[in-house]
């Protein structure tokens, strides 16, 4: 369908419709309430008349001619019986009511303010393009204060709104009484008081008569959206369902017509307002069903209906669900699970996904045999073609050919093939929430079976993405400008350098790091066979360098293997992760064999393993060759070493068991011990404080001083009890050696699993709450011993008693809680900044602008340095450069 | 409020005075969509190629290496000047 721009915006300006404008922009006024007749034709002056607009296929509409999809559709409008207020403006009304006099409608206030207002509000308005509200709130502010009109002396009286539409003035009956006599204000007292002010006058209560006149917030004629906007939809039964906008009109247009006819037969008073704010009830509804203080007008099922402000309002609104996002072709969604054997810069796509998102591919004299065997081989059969767009427009839907031969033959230049994705397209990968630039990045296509995306693990922590049941999202770049940007701007490799903090944010992770102990590390030694196989798994065809052991057999070390892979040129000098921080380091010599050295893209000393190759570390080996060699060396580097590190990973074995956190007999008489003292102590402190002897800390009461005294005495014995277990744990313990290596948990999960699980807490105190002054009634009143605070002595292997896995479940409920709570508000803190700089960037000239060519910056960062092209934010590392210097030339 | 500049200056000089000596990696994209969408359209390649190569993207972007594309880059500064500096300028920076 050609896209026809029918006029050049060049501004826009808001205003309020006039009844006059309404009537004129109708084409029918509506009186029946009734939409369609037995027969099922609209009622002629009816909610469904043609001149509305059609909704029907096929049928043309009666003012314009044109069918269902040309016609746009056309307002008709309901002539109100008696003037309503209009929800949207009652707050305006109110502040003009009360700043105008109620007899001469003049604004409350002396000519001189008048003028000297008027002038600062066409200043303010001339310098800034908007009007100044603060100003304007103020006028309005000051004038409702005046008791009498200083134009006609007229005693002013207190105008009170009650919520949402109803306005009453409170009247004295002089000056200085204080009995007042309670009045409505009819909506149509509202507009006669309204209509009197002066064009002037509007200027002051920031109103801008061209464009909107204050009586026009008190509607008289209502316009009638065409029914393009509320269209009827027929159930299966053919029974028509009307929307829900059109229900309150009938009920409007049917109030309004009885309240008619009333005032015309001179029905009493009463009845006529009853029958009046029974109408500014519908139209209230009408335009906002959520108004407080009336209750929501509902449909028969007692659902409440959907009126104007609910379609444009909130989440699911017009504004955010239809405009600000829209749904998008070419895009697929899919359950991920990981693939170490992709690179980076792959995804793994579903077969059944390929053959359904397509590449427009234009046919050149060049390719026209490749996209006729594709046409061939059809959209049933994978590298194929679903449809074929002819010269003139015209689409061919593959799946409805008969005779491919002779739309293959017919294939010419110029025609445009959509084939099928194929392996090397590219494609953009995205999870949400899409908080940074490298959540959305992009990828080769990988065509696989099965039905999941396929996607390596060191590009999870970008993405943020774990295999529990994870989605992701993909997007097939059309055309040739948008897919070349993915392909230099995009590509997953481009974003391994974090601009966050100048490091890689793409990095091995887990088992990865395990593995590149177990084969970095002092005495792993491979026979030929293994080292050749470990080398070939990687992908690469390298030649082994001399054994490191000639005799009696050839063996070759870990650190030979792993050095095959970092490219030359390489000088990196750092601790691992492993380091036990000596107070004197005794570098190279390390007896952990913690410090790290590569010289010439030879590892020397040291074991491999989170801080040199994993995501999201600083100064780390991964980096040294990304910022020294570049991207694409970096990406072959990581892919090769991560491939290498399944392959050592599944030859030698590795499983964590209970057997990781069983301690000897003698150990558990420690923590015992351990324990035992600090239980004991804390009773002694209980017992001092009891008895009023125990020392205050400076600042705190008594109360807290012991509970400051108790957590230190339990934390320390927890850690000291930790640390026992730690003893009998050594490097030969697998949960040691994810832990020590960074590969996952810690030392200190390990003590909880084998030592003591220790103090629970809710917040950042022991648990206190439950029961009166006690936490559960198996303990006394008042008391305060560890184990009724929540202090868990045993360890996750030895089990947990009833009491203190209760305890452990109230700390572990704040945690939940606690997650809940801040993804959703830290998720809209990001969001409001994300709104407020989403519009700056840096120009040609190295300032930084805003959208309207403000500078923010004079130069970027005021240093000019790309973070993500830096050395952790500095744009050189000396220190590198020295050891770089320094232990090459020493060595020559 | 600022408003636009609308009206454009050329700075006609021997060596590149607007933005960074070498070709930013926005421009590189640019160009390589540019002439990947000609290649895609038919049009002649201006370098030899391996046979099994047919990805337009990837042939721009073998072109753009060989420094053969004569292609000229306009940078616009915000004052509304700018310079057209040839690409085989940017390319000798790389």
């Amino acid at each position: 369908m050609a896209f026809k721009l029918p006029k050049i915006i060049d501004a826009l300006q808001f205003g309020l419709l006039s009844p006059d404008e309404i009537r004129k922009m109708s084409v029918v006024r509506v009186i029946t309430a009734d939409t369609y007749d037995e027969d099922g034709t609209a009622i002629p002056s009816g909610l469904m008349d043609g001149r509305l607009g059609t909704i029907d296929p096929g049928q043309r509409c009666k003012t314009c001619g044109n069918r269902v999809g040309e016609c746009e559709g056309h307002f008709g409008h309901i002539e109100l019986a008696r003037p309503i207020v209009h929800v949207g403006f009652n707050k305006k009304i109110y502040k003009i009511l009360r700043a105008i006099c109620r007899e001469c409608s003049r604004i409350l206030l002396t000519e001189e303010e008048v003028y000297e207002n008027k002038q600062k509000i066409l200043k303010y308005e001339k310098r800034w393009e908007q009007a100044n509200t603060d100003l304007i709130n103020e006028i309005l502010k000051k004038a409702a204060k005046i008791v009498t009109c200083p134009h006609c002396q007229a005693l002013q009286s207190k105008i009170k709104l009650e919520k949402p539409t109803t306005f009453f003035e409170e009247i004295k009956a002089s000056k200085k009484s204080k009995v007042t006599e309670r009045k409505k204000l009819s909506p149509s007292d509202v507009r006669d008081r309204m209509e009197r002010i002066s064009d002037d006058d509007c200027l002051l209560l920031g109103i801008n008569a061209k464009h909107a006149r204050p009586e026009w917030m008190v509607l008289t004629v209502l316009p009638v959206p065409p029914v393009a906007m509320r269209p009827s939809i027929t159930l299966e039964s053919s029974i028509r369902s009307e929307d829900d906008l059109t229900h309150k009109l009938v009920d409007i247009i049917r109030i309004n017509q009885r309240l008619r006819e009333n005032i015309e037969a001179g029905a009493p008073q009463l009845i006529v307002e009853d029958l009046w704010e029974l109408l500014q009830y519908h139209v209230t509804t009408y335009f906002n069903n959520e108004v407080s203080g009336i209750p929501p007008a509902r449909h028969r099922s007692g659902r409440a209906l959907r009126t104007l402000t609910q379609r444009l309002k909130g989440k699911e609104g017009r504004f955010r669900s239809n405009l600000c996002g829209k749904r998008v072709d070419f895009s697929s969604r899919t359950v991920i699970s990981p693939d170490p054997n992709l690179s980076i810069n792959e995804v793994g796509v579903p077969l059944e996904i390929s053959m359904q998102l397509t590449i427009p591919e234009k046919v050149t004299e060049w390719n026209i045999e490749e996209l006729k065997e594709l046409i061939m081989r059809g959209p049933a059969s994978h590298p194929g073609a679903n449809y074929i767009i002819r010269q003139e427009g015209l689409r061919i839907d593959l799946r409805f050919v008969k005779e491919k031969r002779n739309v293959a033959d017919s294939l010419e230049p110029g025609f445009i093939v959509e084939r099928h994705l194929k392996n090397g397209d590219i494609v953009l990968f995205n999870r949400q929430p899409s908080l940074h630039r490298m959540s959305i990045m992009a990828h080769k296509v990988k065509v696989m079976p099965y039905r999941t995306f396929r996607l390596n693990l060191c590009v999870c922590p970008p993405y943020n993405a774990d295999f529990d049941g994870d989605e992701m999202n993909l997007h097939v770049p059309q055309s040739e400008e948008a897919q070349a940007e993915a392909r230099t701007l995009m590509l997953a490799q481009e974003q391994i350098s974090s601009p966050r903090y100048g490091g890689p944010l793409i990095g091995a992770n887990w088992d990865y790091i395990s593995a590149s102990y177990l084969l970095t590390k002092k005495e792993s030694f491979f026979s030929r066979k293994e080292a050749m196989q470990f080398i070939v798994s990687s992908g690469f065809n390298k030649d082994l360098p001399e054994p490191e052991i000639k005799e009696p057999e050839e063996l070759w070390s870990g650190k030979q293997i792993f050095s095959l892979f970092i490219p030359e040129d390489t000088h990196y000098t750092n601790t691992a992760k492993i380091c036990q921080k000596c107070t004197e380091c005794l570098e190279e010599k390390c007896e952990n064999d913690a410090y790290v050295t590569v010289r010439n893209g030879i590892l020397k000393t040291g074991v491999i393993d989170k801080k040199a190759i994993g995501s999201q570390q600083e100064g780390s080996l991964l980096g040294r060759i990304l910022i020294d060699q570049g991207n694409d060396v970096a990406r072959e580097f990581l892919d090769a070493i991560t491939k290498l590190f399944i392959r050592v990973l599944s030859y030698k074995g590795f499983t964590v068991g209970f057997w990781n956190v069983d301690i000897p007999k003698e150990a558990k008489t420690r923590i015992d011990e351990i324990l035992d003292d600090a239980e004991k102590e804390t009773r002694e402190t209980i017992d001092a404080y009891r008895q009023g002897i125990l020392e205050r800390l400076p600042g705190r009461t008594f109360d807290e001083t012991l509970e400051m005294k108790i957590m230190e005495i339990l934390s320390k014995s927890r850690t000291t009890a930790s640390d026992v277990a730690g003893e009998y744990l050594g490097m030969e313990n697998e949960a040691v050696i994810m832990a020590k290596t960074g590969a996952r948990g810690s030392m200190l999960n390990l003590g909880q699993m084998a030592a003591c699980l220790g103090q629970q807490s809710v917040r950042g105190a022991r648990i206190k709450r439950g029961f009166r002054d006690r936490t559960l009634p198996h303990f006394k009143p008042g008391a305060l011993d560890a184990p009724s605070r929540g202090f868990v002595r045993n360890s996750f292997r030895r089990g947990l008693t009833p009491i203190e896995f209760f305890m452990h479940a109230c700390g572990g409920r704040e945690g939940l809680v606690d997650t809940a709570v801040r993804t959703s508000t830290s998720g809209y803190m990001q969001r409001r900044l994300i709104h407020a700089l989403l519009d700056i960037k840096a120009e040609y000239d190295g300032t930084v602008r805003d959208a309207n060519g403000e500078i923010i910056q004079f130069i970027y960062g005021d240093d000019g340095i790309d973070p993500a092209k830096s050395e952790h934010g500095k744009s050189v590392n000396i220190d590198a450069v020295i050891d770089r210097v320094l232990k090459t030339t020493v060595e020559e | 409020m600022s408003k636009k500049i609308d009206v454009k200056v050329e700075i006609i000089a021997d060596t590149i005075v607007v933005g960074p000596p070498k070709l930013t990696r926005f421009e590189k994209a640019r160009i390589i969509g540019a002439r990947g969408l000609q290649i895609a359209l038919g049009a002649p390649i201006l370098i030899r190629i391996k046979k099994d190569i047919t990805d337009p993207i990837i042939i721009a972007e073998e072109e753009l290496m060989k420094n053969v594309l004569p292609l000229t880059v306009a940078r616009l500064l915000p004052d509304g000047k700018y310079q057209n500096i040839p690409l085989s300028w940017l390319i000798k920076g790389v």
